[in-house]
């Protein structure tokens, strides 16, 4: 693991210029030259920051979906399939530090996985029995065998996978990717982040996940409930009609008109009359795109929306669907609320616990794929799945049974499916029972490169001035994983 | 004016997308005249290239420093290339960025802003590119293959922002002497940016009409005074800082608890920015008020600075020492960025890769918040807030009023006479000074013990070291009538545990002392020392029992004192035989190892124990220092100065004090819960839910952290400062903080000089638009460089003169062409924007201080926002606010559809517009009314008849509601541009 490096530099010099040295041509300027944003001086592109913006170079991708798996999706359940650990259950593994997860105390012997794995598809892609649905489309999946992170803990943890770094300071994801591409409907935020609609609570340090960081605050995640107005400030005030606000909406504007004639050429000023002309269409047009009701039946059935446990994920992920046809970026929601019970962090009983969020998850996600998949979408939209971190083989004693797992820091899996990746493949491996990564091991940032690479930006290259440094997604790391891309 | 806004400050360098090195071009393959070439190449580099290189080059990009990684000292280092990638491609001077950047066809222009070389340098150096950029030697000894730890040098120090500030300033000097202006703005555009810029509030339209009829001389004075004096200035400019100061009122992370008593900072900020608190001593205080003045609300509230940053409360055992040491370089890094506009942090894993900051420097530094943490402590704020008895209040107010009055009054005459029976009372002083040491005729140890006498009139015992002894000391009387003597046991390092004493573990124990003058006893009374052990007093000494002693357990290593009066001194005449008998009778080698003795003729109630001078000495001190370098010249602010030093002195002063400090302890404690920043082993730290009860809240020591990884310790650090910003003996108080408070506003030998600059950089920053330096928070060497160097040392020097007031430094900006001069409109931050709607509309609660609400129907002040972390108020964030993790000197400006739907859509919008049409409601003329209180002017005709126009129509379609269409324009009012941009 790479040493925390505070200032995003790291000690060895000839290992930062070989890292730089591979970033390649200097092409970027040319594509974001228009993005002339530092710190405070916002003002110079105030005209409008979510403006459609070239990428640095070719990308499959255009938007991104990412069901973020809360809590620590245990790998050795879900997709990463690991006879080692049937043979070794109930063992003691060896050397094993007990500081690895939260709980010290706890550590019971190796667990072998309650789900049956089956090889599945073409590829023969390996999938637990958790996922009757998601496991007819491991064709289309590009997993990631051998990922790993910094922390034990999850929103540190949290903070790694929307941020590059473990603490609350940076943009997350999202901003760094609306902040390079701006997005393709002004009507519409460009980055949507949805969360657990079943009052379990919010990933663990909240808003910051989806945070502009040093980025303008016009990057920042808008949260989008999916019941009820879906974002504020959309509805017309009551008592107004349309056509008395939009009278209203004519005065302001002749107000401006004079005022723009006494200062002349501020862009700034014209900019905010165009944010007026926007607002107004995103208030007639942003409700349409969250009216799921009006999809036909058989869609609603695709995405399991009549089926009651996965019914508010079906919400969702039919609502991102019709986000990102509309042009909308970056479309993150969250499986899961807190901690425990409330989310994917089955300390107590991985059975109960990880049947309970596939089973919300399983259909709609598959779902999403086939509707991508089936309306010619899959190609340029790039959908993630995976979370802070994986879990331990070793189990977790509850009530002194050995049922649950603990957090794992050093290993853990994600897949990502269309926009350019290459489904059907796999990349690198954990060790025997699934304990630490071992071949081909992957950080973020690596996924956060890879991410940006099939959105055509150049992760070396998106970087923004703060206090006097140049900061990027991938601090001085990061790779991109050829091997999956198509 | 417009050369000094909006100018092309930053060099497209720093811009985003700075090019990466092409890679594709590759050296080129050696061809026939390959040897022929290098050769040709040497001899240009010999002749030519070194010296340009080495004039121009190096100083940065060799030997002691490699900026940017790129070391040319070296042809390896030259190829190797730099953080920007490749340099230079040997025979390919057009695949050379090293070239461009010397051409200035590209970013970064070198040398770095310094003047383009002359075109046949670069000619030359084109050539010998071409012709293979061979070297015949490095271009400085031992280039920085391994660089050692980094060296701070006096070139670092003459750094325009770490050298000391420029005095030599031309006798008109000002603002306008400084800045070419062009001709001021419209009174009325005056006042309105007057009061937005001060108070944060729209003048009301009668005052905007007032100021634009007076034709009086100063009438520009005369309303910055009146603004200044506003509470609304705190309120308005505590935001500023409260974003420097990354401010929040939770933790974040995890729980994102809320620090329920965290406000207190805020109204600290409010406060102090009210009352003109000197600049160094707000800076003091949130360093470390606590240390300083324990007992000072203000500086207990001020504090909250250091606890204001994230914690996570979720901690596991592996994470804790690195969340630790995360907290202590949050504070670090923001009184780096925030006060010093130095980015300390970056030093943390490395030698600061810009900046003369080692990593070591970085340590000392953090080393004094070792035991720092939050907590929540009662603290009696009465003397902030007097509420209740109003009776007392009066008395309390008489009893200032009298105190006042004699201090502009009786006091200057009370000081001339204590001034002038002090100038003849030292005189006498002199004649016969309070101490004298005596220098024994012999000295005499029973038990075999040897003398040697010390220079400085102290005597060292050696050889045996009896179990119990008596050491006799004679000396005959200096003077007639002795009335006190002093027995000093010092320490030595000869000694166990360096004494005083001779015992194993360094102890005395003096059982008896006796004194007889000609053969006379003397009886001896009211000894007093500097310490004494429990059960071992002083009072043992004279007690007549050999048992009983006198010890000193466990100050050793110290030296120590005892003084004893004479009862009946006029039975000692001077040159009279002095005999002093001291006896150990008490414990088994006990006995003292280095001894000195005195007498005094003074009056033994006005004598010091341990040497150090009293307050009042070192006032009377000051004062004759004062007089002496003044030379006869005493101007006001001299008289000022000798009257505040000689206050404590003057009797009246201190009665009059009393009776105000008795009045006031009388009034009713108000004791709150305050979050203070403290040291943890006196306070109790605030703790957090956490994994294990087994985490610390803090650790003994601060390490050395090798990449700052808290698995590779090295050696624990010390205390230290910026090597780059001190200059000559430091002061060092024992606590950590206050020493860093110290050096941080030390002009002579800490960074007091840049503390000046940056502060007044920010306030020319937040009334201009820009800043003289346009990073506000990095003046290093990747940050922007001063566009009027000499005026930033001018104000930075106004400022240190004034006694570091600020509201001096607003004046002088306020009252300058440059700020009157007509500008381009400038948006308002999201709390003024808010503000100005509730102000119009009526609406406003100016109800100060206290807890805030997350609610966004408050009708208070936006800086009464509750601050959660996770929660940020969103009309707020819409509008930019910060996001309060790290200081933040310049808040961005972004335009987004989301802030247009809150003027359209948001009900708490709507509510304002009703109020304003509520206002309106009664006027004859209600669109001149409404463009008089939201723009500060009269409707042009054309925009009267629009407006009724729309009115009209908008009543029609309302069915004849005419609030509602009130309404509605108030709404449309206050959605154009003129509402939230200022010109």
């Amino acid at each position: 693991m790479k040493t925390e490096n505070h200032c995003g530099r790291i000690e060895n010099t000839y290992t930062r210029r070989q890292l730089l040295q591979r970033a390649g041509g200097g092409i970027g300027m040319l594509a974001l030259n228009s993005l002339l944003l530092e710190e405070g001086l916002g003002a110079t592109i105030g005209a409008n920051p979510m403006a459609t913006r070239q990428p640095h170079g070719f990308g499959r991708a255009k938007r991104v979906i990412w069901l973020f798996i809360n809590g620590g999706p245990s790998h050795v359940d879900t997709w990463d399939y690991k006879p080692g650990l049937v043979k070794a259950d109930g063992k003691k593994l060896e050397g094993f530090d007990n500081t690895t997860g939260f709980f010290d105390k706890a550590v019971g012997p190796l667990l072998k996985s309650p789900f049956e794995f089956k090889q599945h598809g073409q590829s023969g892609m390996w999938a637990s029995s958790l996922f009757p649905y998601l496991s007819q489309h491991v064709d289309k999946m590009a997993f990631i065998k051998s990922f790993h992170t910094q922390s034990n803990n999850h929103s540190p943890a949290l903070f790694m996978a929307n941020t590059g770094v473990p603490r609350m300071s940076n943009p997350c994801v999202g901003s760094w990717v609306t902040y390079g591409l701006g997005t393709e409907n002004q009507n519409l935020p460009a980055f949507v982040v949805m969360s657990d609609p079943l009052n379990r609570g919010l990933p663990k340090g909240h808003a910051a996940n989806w945070g502009s960081g040093f980025l303008p605050g016009a990057y920042q995640g808008t949260w989008v409930r999916s019941k009820g107005e879906p974002i504020p400030n959309l509805k017309r005030i009551a008592g107004l009609s349309d056509m008395q606000q939009r009278a209203q909406l004519n005065f302001v504007g002749k107000l401006n008109a004079a005022h723009e004639k006494r200062h002349p050429g501020e862009m700034e000023l014209t900019a905010r009359i165009r944010s007026f002309e926007l607002a107004y269409r995103m208030q007639q047009e942003a409700p349409e795109c969250f009216e799921i009701d009006s999809e036909p039946e058989h869609i609603k059935s695709l995405y399991g929306l009549e089926e009651k446990r996965c019914s508010h994920f079906a919400r969702q992920c039919l609502m991102a669907r019709r986000m990102v046809e509309r042009g909308v970026r970056f479309v993150q929601i969250y499986s899961g609320g807190m901690e425990n019970a409330r989310s994917w962090d089955g300390h107590g009983n991985i059975q109960k616990n990880h049947t309970q969020f596939a089973g919300e998850t399983d259909r709609p996600i598959a779902g999403l794929l086939a509707d991508l998949e089936q309306r010619g979408m899959l190609e340029d939209t790039l959908v993630i799945w995976g979370g802070e971190f994986g879990r331990l083989p070793v189990s977790q004693l509850s009530g002194g049974k050995p049922t649950g797992r603990d957090h794992n820091p050093h290993a853990g899996c994600y897949w990502m499916a269309g926009g350019g990746t290459r489904g059907g493949t796999s990349y690198g491996e954990t060790d025997e029972v699934g304990h630490k990564a071992a071949v081909d091991t992957v950080e973020i940032h690596d996924i956060h490169a890879t991410i940006l690479h099939l959105l055509g930006l150049n992760h070396e290259e998106l970087t923004y001035l703060h206090s006097g440094r140049r900061f990027r997604l991938t601090d001085v790391a990061g790779r991109v994983l050829h091997d999956i891309v198509a | 004016m417009n050369t000094l806004s909006y100018k092309q400050l930053w060099p497209a360098a720093l811009l985003i997308g700075l090019p990466l090195m092409s890679l594709t071009g590759h050296a080129a393959e050696p061809g026939n005249d390959h040897a022929q070439k290098m050769a040709q190449s040497l001899k240009l580099f010999t002749g030519q290239v070194r010296t340009i290189f080495s004039e121009h080059c190096v100083r940065c990009h060799g030997g002691e420093k490699t900026r940017s990684d790129f070391d040319l000292a070296t042809r390896r280092g030259l190829l190797a290339g730099g953080e920007l990638g490749v340099a230079v491609v040997p025979g390919k001077p057009a695949e050379s960025p090293l070239l461009a950047y010397l051409q200035h066809a590209e970013e970064p222009f070198m040398p770095l802003k310094k003047t383009k070389l002359a075109a046949q340098d670069i000619a030359a150096v084109e050539k010998w590119i071409s012709l293979g950029a061979a070297y015949d030697a490095p271009l400085v000894e031992q280039s920085a293959a391994e660089p050692g730890p980094m060296q701070v040098t006096e070139s670092d120090r003459a750094y325009w922002a770490f050298a000391p500030l420029k005095d030599n300033f031309p006798q008109e000097a000002s603002i306008d002497h400084f800045i070419k202006a062009g001709g001021p703005a419209a009174p009325r555009v005056l006042a309105r940016r007057l009061s937005f810029d001060l108070t944060g509030l729209p003048p009301a339209p009668q005052e905007v009409e007032r100021f634009a009829g007076d034709t009086s001389a100063d009438a520009h004075e005369k309303l910055v005074n009146q603004l200044l004096e506003s509470p609304r200035f705190g309120e308005r400019w505590a935001r500023h800082w409260l974003d420097v100061a990354r401010f929040a009122e939770s933790h974040g992370f995890e729980q994102d608890y809320d620090r329920k008593f965290a406000f207190h900072y805020r109204d600290f900020v409010i406060r102090a920015l009210n009352e003109d608190m000197p600049y160094d001593r707000f800076v003091r205080w949130q360093i470390a008020g606590d240390e300083l003045e324990p007992k000072n609300p203000m500086a207990m509230m001020a504090t909250g600075f250091l606890g204001a940053g994230v914690f996570p409360t979720q901690i596991t055992i592996s994470e804790a020492e690195r969340v630790r040491y995360d907290a202590m370089d949050d504070m670090l890094a923001t009184i780096g960025s925030g006060m010093l506009a130095t980015t300390i942090g970056c030093a943390r894993c490395h030698d600061h890769k810009y900046d003369p900051i080692p990593t070591r420097d970085y340590y000392r530094m953090l080393s004094a918040f070792t035991t720092t943490v939050r907590s929540d402590v009662d603290i009696d704020m009465s003397a902030l807030d007097a509420t209740g008895n109003t009776d007392l209040n009066k008395k309390i107010a008489d009893a200032k009023a009298a105190l006042d009055g004699y201090g502009r009054e009786g006091l200057i005459t009370a000081f001339r006479s204590w001034n002038k029976a002090r100038l003849e009372s030292s005189q006498e002083t002199a004649k016969n000074p309070e101490w004298v040491i005596l220098s024994p005729d012999s000295l005499i140890s029973k038990g075999g013990a040897t003398f040697t006498a010390q220079p400085d009139g102290s005597h060292l015992a050696g050889g045996k070291n009896p179990a119990l002894d008596t050491y006799t000391f004679t000396a005959p009387a200096p003077a007639d009538n002795l009335r006190a003597i002093k027995l000093e046991a010092l320490a030595d390092p000869s000694m166990n545990r360096g004494g005083p004493g001779r015992a194993k573990n360094g102890n005395i124990a003096l059982s008896d002392l006796k004194l007889s003058c000609g053969g006379r006893a003397i009886k001896l009374a009211n000894p007093r020392a500097t310490f004494q052990q429990g059960g071992l007093p002083i009072a043992a000494t004279i007690d007549n029992n050999a048992k009983s002693a006198w010890a000193l357990d466990p100050q050793f290593g110290k030296d120590h004192a005892a003084i004893f009066e004479l009862t009946n001194p006029s039975d000692c005449k001077a040159g009279q035989k002095l005999v002093f008998t001291l006896t150990f009778g008490n414990n088994t080698g006990h006995n003292i190892g280095r001894l000195r003795l005195s007498v005094s003729s003074h009056d033994p109630a006005g004598l010091k124990l341990d040497g150090k001078a009293s307050p009042a000495d070192l006032a009377t001190r000051k004062i004759d220092s004062l007089i002496r370098s003044a030379k006869g010249n005493f101007d006001d602010k001299l008289r000022a100065r000798l009257l505040e030093l000689y206050k404590p002195l003057d009797p009246k002063w201190r009665e009059l004090e009393g009776n105000l400090a008795t009045l006031e302890s009388g009034r009713k404690k108000a004791i709150t819960k305050v979050m203070i920043s403290s040291d943890g082993n006196k306070v109790k730290p605030m703790r957090h839910h956490t994994s294990s009860g087994s985490i610390p809240n803090f650790y003994k020591q601060t390490h050395f952290l090798k990449r700052g990884d808290t698995r590779q310790k090295g050696e624990v650090a010390t205390l230290g400062f910026l090597q780059v910003l001190s200059r000559g003996e430091v002061p060092r108080p024992e606590k950590g903080r206050s020493a860093i408070a110290d050096w941080i506003t030390d002009t002579e030998a800490g960074a007091g000089h840049l503390l000046a600059r940056v502060i007044v950089n920010r306030i020319w920053q937040h009334y201009l638009g820009e800043g003289i330096v346009a990073t506000p928070n990095d003046f290093g060497l990747q940050g922007a460089e001063p566009t009027h160097p000499v005026l930033l040392d001018w104000l930075a020097h106004e400022l240190i003169r004034n006694e570091w007031s600020l509201k001096h430094i607003h004046r002088l900006i306020l009252n300058s062409n440059a700020y009157k001069a007509k500008r381009r409109p400038r948006r308002l931050e999201a709390e003024a924007i808010r503000d100005n709607a509730l102000a119009v509309s009526e609406l406003l609660d100016g109800k100060m201080y206290g807890p805030g609400t997350l609610s966004e129907g408050m009708l208070r002040r936006s800086i009464y926002f509750m601050i959660k972390r996770s929660k940020l108020v969103p009309v707020m964030q819409s509008f930019d606010w910060p996001d309060s993790l790290t200081s933040l000197g310049r808040r961005s400006v972004t335009t987004t559809s989301s802030q247009a739907l809150i003027f359209i859509n948001d009900p708490h919008m709507r509510r304002m517009a009703e109020g304003f049409a509520k206002r309106l409601s009664g006027a004859t003329d209600p669109v001149t009314e409404a463009y008089r209180i939201a723009y500060g002017r009269r409707p042009s005709g054309e925009e009267l008849t629009g407006a009724r126009d729309f009115l009209t129509g908008q009543q029609q379609s309302h069915n004849g509601d005419k609030h509602k269409a009130l309404s509605d324009f108030c709404g449309a009012i206050m959605s154009a541009n003129e509402f939230i941009y200022i010109e």
